[in-house]
């Protein structure tokens, strides 16, 4: 039984792996598509690589391109923002985010934030979740070693004090961090106009007024939906709601 | 005399009311065709009237060979001149020819108010090609038909138009409100063919016709003929299949339509509302603009770029918006120039249409990436763009202003001081996006974060196990430590263990001097442990005494005593006691400490 259940295990690793690779010389497939200038084949394979439940930075950078490249730049801008959740720290992504939305109809600026909210956030959106939750286990890990060696000798030395308070203080921050992350990358619901033009409406119903016109590319916040409608709320803090099909959840 | 001429008078006056009453109770039935001769494209109307009489059945039409019959529509009336009233039921079927040859539409008969009526059979011939009856275009505007339930119409908001200019084609169902349908109607709109079409939903609202409330479901077709000339637009369709159900339920017994025409009444039924023609005239040749290009409405453009002056390694954008009222789709971007030192390349092109107040408006964005090749002064002509206004009748021509772009070498200061849309992370500056990268490292399988892993989770509460037993085993330990009694008694038995331990390893080794007195001292050790004695205070008698007070057993007493004294006795009579009663006497103290903690245990 258990000889069987090794070798279930060791078929099950063979077939990802295997699935894996496939995966991967589809991804070359995609690139050489969009080098010989058939974005439309590329943003097929790369689109079904992410059907499949793969993901990777690199994925979603293509994806933009490809979208961007195949006129979808309300799509490009989703694709690119997914890949920054996976690789903050990549400047190609936050390029090409840039020069995509640098071509877009609509600059929405950030309407203005407490600066040191702004410091926060944008600090917990410079790690990726996982590397938050390592960084807030091993300093975990650190705190519990040094109170267990407080358990059997009782330092009262103030050195050693200060570096228990400033553990659990890093404690708290990396954990606020990571909350943080995971609140504005996996908890919150974010939308992009995917139609050239798009009347933002005070109600969800075609008979609401027109508060504002929106055009592709322009994200926001989600905050309802409601009747084939999204209340959405702009980074200027305007609010309104956009028909479901002209737009796309991400 | 006089009564005579009075009485001839009132007889020929009841006479002529008589006569009078009598002709409009006249019952007359016709049937008409609106063409005898068709071609085998064409199609045909059948009416069949009922004059004089308001309970009229269904007409039973009689099979028409080479011909698909519609339904069409019934129309009632009712009108009074000079005090005599008309009343009059038409009802209106489509025949669409299957082949070509003569025909014979048989009498068609109708009853009325239960009694039976005929009318004359009519020949009609189908020939080949194309049809040369224009459709009658009577009906329209009130160009509708019906089923009672189901009440159909279409109108054109102008049967003359320019090539390119706005024409709403208008149909409205009317649903008498509580009609029961087997299925939704199925509406089969015209082909449009000729047309440029544009739709934006149906309009949905009640009206109040002949003291009955309708809902109308209106939808308004904006068309935009693509070419001059006389230009069909063909009848739209409606299929309606009443409820068999509703209908049974709403029976009226004294209602005296026969049982076979309310079941013909559940049948399919075909609307079709009346074809019409369009004439579509061609746009004036005169003053027509060079750069005219088939807009057709009014429009504005606005012209935008995004900076005058940047290094040669940044990209500019031109933004060309064209706004207005026409087809907004099949607006075409002005000519650009080209120029030598720019490269200029269309970035694609946004629309946006919206139904404004019964006509197409909206706007097209043309965009434009301006990349500089060199750097230098250069000039952005004056883009125009022409179109027909069918209002005025005349072309118009909008014009953009002139722009100079002033392009720096690379590296110098200018597009740091610009709106930034291409100052890139890491001082990289682009003029197109970054292009598509390898896979760095492996795809993974979408998963949720770490810390949302249930394992992961879990595996957090082992550190703190760890610590939580950390303190209790260190303050189980300090309080041994605080407690000398406590102590004694808890490591009693583990001392007692290891000194029989020793004993026994004496007793291999063969040193039974030695091994007697490790019996005795593991004994007075145990008891002195547990009791906090000092082990070297005991004696026999002590020992007893102790055992006494706690409560041991009179047993558990004897054995002890048996044990000591045995002990004793192999260390004070050596060479009396051999291998195997030392061996005894080694069992038996196990055998004691083991009983010994039992009932301590028993009498704590």
């Amino acid at each position: 039984m258990k000889y069987r259940l090794v070798m279930i295990a060791i078929l099950l690793a063979l077939s990802a792996a295997n699935l894996s690779a496939d995966a991967a010389d589809d991804f070359a497939l995609g690139v050489e598509a969009y080098h010989a200038g058939d974005y439309e084949q590329a943003l097929q394979i790369f689109k079904a690589i992410e059907d499949s439940g793969y993901v990777s930075p690199e994925l979603y950078f293509n994806l933009g391109n490809s979208y961007y490249k195949t006129g979808q730049k309300g799509m490009a801008v989703a694709a690119y923002m997914q890949a920054e959740i996976l690789s903050p720290r990549g400047d190609d992504i936050k390029a090409n985010l840039q020069f995509v939305r640098s071509t877009l109809r609509d600059k929405v600026e950030d309407s203005l934030q407490n600066p040191i909210w702004q410091f926060v956030k944008e600090s917990s959106l410079y790690f990726r979740a996982n590397e938050l939750t390592w960084i807030a286990f091993i300093i975990y890990l650190v705190i519990i070693a040094l109170l267990i060696y407080q358990v059997f000798y009782k330092q009262k030395n103030i050195v050693y004090l200060l570096v228990i308070f400033f553990a659990a203080a890093l404690l708290i921050i990396s954990g606020s961090m990571l909350g943080i992350n995971l609140k504005l990358n996996y908890y919150t619901d974010r939308g992009v106009i995917t139609e050239p033009e798009v009347d933002v409406l005070a109600g969800p119903g075609p008979i609401s007024d027109v508060r504002f016109t929106a055009h592709e590319g322009l994200t926001f916040r989600i905050l309802e939906q409601e009747s084939g409608y999204y209340e959405g709320i702009f980074a200027n803090k305007l609010k309104g709601w956009v028909e479901i099909s002209k737009a796309y959840q991400f | 005399m006089n009564s005579l001429r009075i009485y001839i008078l009132f007889i020929v006056c009841l006479l002529t009311v008589v006569s009078l009453s009598a002709e409009v109770r006249a019952v007359e039935v016709e049937a008409q065709l609106s063409s005898d001769e068709i071609s085998i494209d064409g199609q045909v109307t059948l009416t069949v009237s009922v004059a004089g009489a308001e309970n009229v059945d269904e007409p039973r039409l009689p099979a028409i060979g080479g011909f698909n019959i519609y339904t069409a529509g019934k129309t009632f009336s009712s009108s009074t001149v000079n005090g005599v009233t008309t009343t009059s039921v038409k009802y209106k079927y489509v025949l669409v020819p299957q082949r070509t040859g003569n025909f014979l539409v048989g009498a068609i008969k109708v009853r009325v108010d239960g009694k039976e009526y005929s009318t004359e059979p009519m020949g009609i011939t189908v020939v080949k090609g194309t049809s040369s009856t224009v459709p009658s275009q009577e009906s329209r505007p009130d160009n509708s038909t019906e089923n009672g339930e189901y009440i159909i119409d279409a109108a054109i908001s102008k049967d003359t138009v320019y090539e390119g200019e706005l024409l709403v084609y208008e149909f409205k169902a009317f649903q008498k409100r509580g009609a029961g349908f087997l299925s939704d109607p199925v509406y089969v709109p015209p082909s449009f063919s000729g047309f440029w079409r544009e739709e934006f939903g149906w309009k949905r609202y009640s009206r109040r016709i002949r003291g009955d409330i309708y809902i109308v479901n209106q939808m308004d077709s904006y068309l935009f003929p693509v070419s001059p000339g006389e230009v069909e637009i063909e009848p739209t369709r409606v299929v309606v299949t009443p409820d068999v159900f509703s209908s049974i339920f709403n029976f009226d017994p004294f209602d005296s339509r026969s049982l076979r025409s309310r079941q013909r009444a559940m049948q399919p039924e075909t609307l079709l509302t009346e074809p019409m023609i369009i004439a579509v005239l061609p746009l004036p040749r005169e003053n027509r603009p060079r750069d005219f290009k088939g807009s057709v409405g009014s429009y504005k453009m606005d012209v935008d770029i995004s900076s005058t002056e940047v290094t040669v390694d940044e990209t500019i954008l031109l933004t060309i918006k064209i706004a207005g009222q026409g087809n907004i789709k099949t607006i075409s971007s002005p000519e650009l120039p080209e120029i030598e030192g720019l490269d200029i390349r269309s970035s694609g092109d946004t629309t946006a249409v919206r139904e404004a107040g019964g006509v197409v408006a909206g706007s097209k964005t043309f965009e434009y990436s301006i990349i500089p090749e060199q750097d230098g002064l250069y000039e952005i002509p004056a883009l125009k763009w022409s179109y027909f206004d069918p209002e005025t009748e005349n072309y118009h021509t909008l014009s953009s202003k002139k722009y100079s772009i002033n392009i720096k070498p690379a590296g110098g200061a200018a597009g740091d001081e610009l709106s930034g849309l291409m100052n890139i992370p890491g001082d990289i500056k682009v003029r197109d996006i970054l292009s598509v990268k390898s896979l760095d490292g492996n795809l993974e399988r979408r998963t949720r974060p770490l810390i949302m892993n249930p394992v992961f989770i879990g595996m957090q509460a082992l550190p703190l196990l760890l610590l939580a037993g950390v303190i209790i085993f260190r303050r189980r330990q300090e309080r041994l430590m605080g407690d000398i009694r406590l102590r004694r008694l808890k490591r009693a038995h583990g001392l007692a263990r290891k000194k029989l331990s020793s004993a026994s390893s004496l007793l291999k080794s063969g040193n039974l001097d030695n091994f007697y007195g490790e019996i005795s001292k593991a004994v007075y050790q145990y008891v002195g442990d547990k009791f906090n004695y000092s082990a070297s205070g005991l004696t026999e008698s002590k020992v007893v005494e102790i055992l006494h007070e706690e409560g041991y057993s009179e047993a558990a007493i004897e054995e002890f005593k048996n044990l000591i004294r045995t002990a004793d006795f192999g260390r004070f009579a050596p060479g009396q006691s051999g291998q195997e009663s030392a061996r005894q006497l080694l069992e038996q103290a196990e055998k004691w400490i083991v009983t010994a903690e039992n009932e301590g245990k028993r009498v704590r």
